[in-house]
């Protein structure tokens, strides 16, 4: 077998012939040679051990990928606790249903848009749901410090507080706990992105109707043209 | 003899067979580094590499040839440097780092240009061969090994260097082709 360039004036030949084979260099054997003294004498290593970059690497990403999986989901929800927010019956209107609403939200958050109904109708019309697959229930708070709530998720407080007031009031008919759950919202947030929406719950929690009228015509005065009159009545 | 004395013996002995190692086959592995795809420009840097492992290891090399042995760890050499190569472009997005290389023979800007384009032209029908094929290609047809040589580099039968090279050449000359029509 004979290289191309020896085989005739073909297109590889004349291509091959303009690639040189590699030139004797002795300076270049010499700076290799210096380079290699400075590099200092042979190290004797033997057969022993030595770890390759590449293992290494990929042991680490695979100590990452397991650390991740095993440990990531808790911390996540840690530090994001998913909250599974019941859904709220309306007795009013269809269109004031609210969806449920998971995962976090963070300040200031809009207005919420939960079933608020007139403070005479009595809240009754709670059917019982049908069990739904929910991976994290949250845990009811009924009987806790609402000092103690505020510490454990920042970022939801303020509406999970209010969403809290509401589940007292239609879920577990307790009107006494919303009240003080709303009361410690009025305290706490004075200025909150959802003191709308507490002065409409409270004036559902009202003990007695008189209360509940000073409440409507506080709500009249503080919000003229507020997003909840249709609720609250003019 | 004492035991320091006879280390350094020993010491001395190695150096002057590494001494002896490089200078005949220092330039045999600058050439195999090319064929295996090195750029010239990395050449220095790479044959310094394998020279480090060939004195790491010389004490324990028990073969009788040592132009398979350098070979092999030649081989090793410039497949880590591929595959860092191969990651720097994946993460950098396409630069190799690669510098281009000037041809050594250029005698003028002519025919550095023309040099330069037919080292282009090869290297890019060379990447669409297999590394084994490459290899015996680029000893035979440029660096002027002969089939024996090389299957004795690659520890490999003579009639597998032969058919290897026969399969390269037919592959080369029909990449060239694909590639003179596509232009």
């Amino acid at each position: 077998m004979k290289p191309f360039q020896e085989e005739g004036d073909s297109e590889e030949a004349k291509l091959l012939s303009q690639i040189a084979p590699l030139a004797r260099s002795e300076a270049r054997q010499e700076r290799v040679w210096l380079r290699l003294e400075a590099t200092g004498p042979a190290r004797r290593l033997g057969s022993g051990f030595r770890l390759r970059p590449v293992w290494a690497a990929l042991g680490l990403l695979g100590l990452t990928a397991v650390a991740g999986a095993t440990f990531g989901r808790g911390l996540i929800e840690r530090i994001f606790p998913a909250r599974r927010i019941d859904p709220m019956p309306s007795p009013i209107a269809g269109s004031h249903r609210a969806p449920p609403r998971t995962g976090v939200r963070s300040e200031p958050t809009p207005p919420l848009p939960m079933p608020l109904p007139m403070p005479s109708v009595p809240a009754i019309a709670t059917e019982p749901q049908p069990p739904r697959a929910v991976a994290h229930r949250p845990r009811p708070i009924r009987n806790a410090d609402p000092a103690a709530v505020v510490r454990t998720a920042p970022a939801t407080l303020e509406t999970q507080l209010l969403l809290d007031a509401v589940n007292a009031l239609r879920r577990d008919h307790d009107p006494a706990r919303a009240h003080m759950l709303l009361q410690f919202h009025r305290s706490r947030y004075p200025n909150g992105a959802l003191v709308e929406e507490a002065l409409v719950l409270a004036i559902e929690a009202a003990g007695d109707a008189k209360e509940a009228e000073a409440l409507r015509q506080r709500y009249h005065q503080r919000y003229p043209n507020g997003h909840f009159l249709p609720v609250v009545g003019r | 003899m004492d035991q320091p004395l006879v280390a350094k013996t020993a010491i001395a002995r190695e150096m002057v067979s590494f001494r002896a190692i490089y200078e005949r086959w220092f330039h045999e592995t600058c050439r195999w580094l090319r064929a295996m795809g090195c750029a010239d420009s990395e050449l220095e840097d790479l044959a310094q590499e394998v020279f480090l492992v060939v004195r790491r290891r010389l004490g324990g090399f028990e073969g009788a040839s040592p132009q398979g042995w350098i070979y092999r760890i030649a081989y090793n050499v410039a497949r880590a440097h591929r595959r860092r190569l191969w990651f720097r472009r994946v993460i950098f997005l396409g630069d190799s780092g690669q510098l281009e290389a000037i041809p050594e023979r250029a005698a003028g800007p002519a025919e550095t240009l023309e040099q330069r384009e037919a080292a282009h032209r090869v290297e890019a029908v060379l990447s669409k061969m297999s590394a084994k094929r490459r290899r015996a290609f680029y000893l035979f047809e440029v660096e002027g090994y002969s089939s024996d040589e090389i299957a004795q580099l690659e520890g490999i039968p003579d009639a597998t260097a032969r058919t290897r090279l026969f399969h390269a050449r037919k592959e080369f000359r029909q990449q060239l082709k694909k590639m003179e029509a596509k232009r």
